[in-house]
């Protein structure tokens, strides 16, 4: 008798449709599994066999055949166990064919009939929700995962026996309730900005940056608090919509890194990779590519310290990915598409020995300095609208007795900001001031006559480049948006000068 | 290259013979051909050393003295040696003056008053500002202005004179052809061509501790006047300054406050009865340069001076009123003042745009000067 049930696996961040096939005939006793299928999938077929019989479910000697198709598709994982063996028992006749329709079932199984919860279930039961699919079967610890989707029956089964006799309708598995992620509230973080003590320059830096998605580069020596303030800066992001969040978690889930029985995540990522991390691990990547910190820190923050002390090639490789917001990894067995939409936020010491300008403690020599720095190429600074010099702090300003605003405070600015430049850049297809095209960047910070004066001026003054006066020119437009202001003034530009990168080769020196 | 120009780079260039028995076989011999051409024995008895002696012998070799001559010739340096006519007047007459020089660019003209700017290699921007000034207002009096290429102080007043437009001559203590510190490479390029460079060491002699003293006896040997910009307590300075006091130098020294530690020296400088410089004319006076009472000069800046006549919004006179010689970071500004960070660098920047101050550093402000 032939069977057929409907499962799912991974194509990057993405579900994709894979039927299972069984066929029982008589015959030769052989059980013979078909469809380009890794060695884990061909495994299968041993924990499936003993599974049924230790669940009490005798398949009695006939040739078996089983098919996964497309037969095109590389099948990995163990996600089959569970449909494979549906598809046995329902072409022995222990489940009727009809009621296997509409639901896509998915699960590994122990030697003992348990149902073990397996990776990427958020972007299967998305893909199923999006292809009519009425409900889906899975392991009890993805319940909750796969529960976010709405639309849908969610049945989380804790054994094999337990999806039998639901199939039969002997006893039914509850069905999990939706869960409405609350996204509202917001939820207490660890940290916040109200434990920044001074550094006043430096806050408002990154509350720009924030503000308009800016990437931005802190210079300073070790011990002045850059990883401090960075570590705060997702306290002051916006929170994730339901639609950021979905996308965040399929990447998360994925890569298997969804707590257990967590449903969405509804917190902005801080991604922190020490300097040692490999291209594959930063960008995505290995034989069967695995989204890298990039795209887990999507929508979130991708913090590098010590970033020239990243391995060149490994730093330069985040040109595309800052450019583009998605990452393609080409392998053999297809090209994979990852989203990375992130800010960057990069600090770094001046100097080999970190304490420049500091004369009493720095030693370096300038050719020194411009060779550390020389590492960091032009076309990736292009990509780095912000540039801030930190000095260390003060012993005053880390006890004085003052009070720092929180981080909900900035972050209501910052969520304003943020509104009011959605709104003015939705004809342009773009969200971020960070990401104006030079083309259209005069033209959407409206300078008046006063403004272009001071404007001619400042080009000339600094000797700017067209890039770097591009870069000048979208930071003074978010600072204009966390006034309110519809267009950018003179303040607004006198301002952003102070974020520019005044002749960087030289650690900040002009001349 | 005429004969005692041979004979004299022969003489300059036997290893392991200095200036020292240099001067004893000139006392014996006269000149450097006669050395050349002296008997065995009589030699001999002059170089205690086998080595030397070997290296003496040796070191006659006709071929390999004119090929090393010509190679400095293809480098355009230009050796000289106390009977050659370019050989500085100035130097002639030092204790212990040298017997050979290698140089590229010129040498100053005759009858040009000269200035030793020196000071401390690690100064302050006051100090770099300062040699910087004295540099590029002595040299639009004409004045040639003589350091030592290093780093601070030296590559400032350099710096400073070239931008006038002047002649400045840099004096090495290593090898002519040895550009140290790297981070002067530009400098050097352009003393080149608009200035020269001077140096007692051959092609190739690396740097070594010990040649500094050497080096700084030049200094103050081709100075009319030494002035010392900036100074710790102990410093190199003093070498330069002792040697000028020996040749008979003016010596002048820029006060500074009694609490700066790159002061102590200039200070102590004065106690005993250095010049007291606070402007340009005091130096050209000193000098006797003619017409030293015409201010064609820059003024000294001082600080805050002109503030009033510039129109400032109350929080540019405010931030204003916050910023010294020496770079302060915008943070730290903003920490002064308590006033809001945009408030601050608004302020700070078009200050900067005008003209009115300086951000020598990116975030560290200072006035102008």
């Amino acid at each position: 008798m032939y069977s057929k049930v409907l499962s799912g696996t991974l194509h990057g961040v993405e579900g994709r449709l894979i039927t299972v096939e069984a066929d029982v005939s008589d015959g030769l006793p052989v059980f013979n599994m078909v469809g380009v299928l890794a060695s884990e999938v061909r495994e299968a077929g041993d924990r499936v066999r003993t599974a049924l019989r230790n669940s009490g479910y005798i398949l009695p000697p006939k040739k078996i055949t089983v098919n996964l198709s497309p037969a095109d598709v590389r099948k990995e994982g163990a996600v089959f166990d569970l449909p494979i063996s549906i598809a046995l028992l329902a072409a022995y006749g222990y489940i009727p064919a009809e009621c296997l329709e509409g639901l896509l079932i998915i699960g590994e199984l122990s030697l003992n009939g348990q149902l073990r919860p397996v990776k990427g279930i958020l972007p299967i039961a998305d893909y199923a929700r999006r292809n009519g699919f009425a409900g889906i079967i899975l392991p009890y610890g993805n319940r909750r995962e796969a529960a976010v989707i709405p639309g849908m029956r969610i049945y989380g089964a804790e054994n094999l026996k337990q999806v039998v006799d639901h199939l039969n309708d002997s006893k039914r598995i509850e069905e999990v309730p939706c869960i409405q992620p609350e996204f509202g509230e917001k939820k207490n973080f660890s940290v916040d900005f109200s434990e920044v003590r001074g550094q006043m320059l430096l806050k408002r830096a990154v509350e720009i940056a924030v503000a308009g998605m800016h990437n931005i580069l802190f210079m300073g020596p070790p011990g002045a608090g850059k990883s401090m303030i960075a570590k705060r800066i997702p306290t002051i992001m916006p929170r994730l919509s339901y639609e950021e969040s979905i996308e965040l978690t399929k990447i998360y889930s994925v890569s298997g890194l969804l707590e257990a029985d967590s449903a969405l995540i509804t917190e902005r990522p801080f991604r922190m990779p020490h300097h040692s991390v490999t291209s594959q691990a930063l960008i995505g990547g290995g034989r069967v590519p695995k989204p890298g910190e990039i795209s887990l820190a999507h929508h979130g923050v991708l913090f590098l310290d010590e970033f020239l002390e990243f391995p060149k090639n490994v730093i330069e490789m985040l040109r595309q990915p800052l450019e583009n917001g998605s990452i393609t990894i080409s392998r053999l067995h297809g090209s994979y598409v990852y989203p990375c939409e992130f800010m960057l936020v990069a600090a770094m010491n001046p100097c080999p020995c970190g304490y420049y300008p500091d004369k009493e403690r720095c030693r370096c020599t300038r050719p020194e300095r411009e060779r550390y720095l020389k590492k960091l190429s032009a076309p990736l600074l292009d990509r780095i609208d912000m540039n801030i010099s930190v000095k260390r702090i003060q012993y005053g300003e880390l006890y004085g007795k003052r009070q720092e605003e929180s981080s909900a405070v900035i972050g209501e600015r910052v969520a304003e900001a943020l509104a009011r430049q959605r709104r003015r850049l939705k004809p342009f297809g773009i969200s971020f001031n960070s990401k104006i095209p030079s083309n259209i960047l005069e033209e959407i910070c409206g300078l008046g006559a006063e403004e272009q004066r001071l404007w001619k001026e400042v080009f000339e003054k600094y000797d700017l480049s067209a890039r770097g006066a591009a870069r000048i020119l979208r930071v003074s437009r978010t600072i204009a948006d966390l006034e309110g202001s519809e267009r950018v003034h003179s303040g607004h530009i006198l301002e952003a000068l102070s974020y520019r990168m005044p002749g960087f080769s030289l650690g900040g020196e002009e001349g | 290259m005429t004969d005692r120009d041979y004979y004299w780079y022969w003489l300059n260039n036997i290893p392991g013979i200095g200036r020292i028995t240099m001067r004893k076989l000139l006392e014996e011999f006269g000149t450097p051909e006669r050395i050349y051409r002296a008997g065995g024995a009589q030699i001999e008895s002059l170089l205690p050393r086998a080595a030397q002696r070997e290296s003496f012998h040796i070191s006659k070799d006709g071929k390999r003295i004119e090929e090393s001559y010509s190679r400095l010739a293809e480098k355009n340096i230009h050796f000289l040696h106390p009977d050659s006519p370019e050989y500085p007047k100035r130097l002639a007459t030092i204790p212990d003056n040298p017997l050979g020089l290698y140089l590229i660019g010129k040498m100053p003209a005759d009858g040009v008053k000269t200035v030793a700017i020196i000071g401390t290699r690690e100064c302050t921007r006051y100090g770099s500002e300062m040699a910087r000034y004295f540099g590029r207002e002595l040299s639009k009096s004409g004045v040639a202005v003589i350091s030592g290429l290093a780093r601070g102080v030296d590559g400032m007043a350099h710096a400073g004179a070239l931008a006038a437009g002047g002649y400045t001559l840099g004096v090495l203590g290593c090898g002519i052809d040895q550009v140290y510190p790297r981070e002067n490479y530009r400098l050097f390029i352009d003393m080149e061509r608009h200035g020269g460079i001077l140096s007692e060491s051959n092609v190739g002699a690396k740097m070594a501790p010990g040649l500094f003293p050497e080096r700084n006896r030049l200094i103050a040997g081709m100075a009319d006047a030494i002035l010392v910009v900036e100074a710790r307590e102990r410093s190199g300075t003093f070498i330069t300054v002792d040697q000028g006091l020996e040749q008979g130098r003016e010596i002048c020294a820029l006060p500074g406050r009694v609490t700066d530690h790159n002061s102590v020296g200039c200070n102590r400088l004065i106690k005993m009865g250095a010049h007291i410089v606070t402007e340009v004319q005091d130096m050209l006076e000193l000098l006797g340069v003619e017409g030293a009472h015409l201010s064609n000069h820059e003024k000294l800046p001082v600080e805050g001076r002109d503030v009033q006549t510039m129109q400032l919004s109350p929080t540019e006179q405010t931030v204003y009123g916050c910023l010294q010689i020496e770079p302060r970071y915008l943070d730290d500004i903003i920490e002064e003042l308590q006033l809001a960070p945009q408030e601050v660098c608004m302020a700070l920047n078009h200050l900067a745009v005008r003209g009115i101050i300086e951000e020598p550093l990116g975030n560290y402000y200072a006035i102008k000067l």
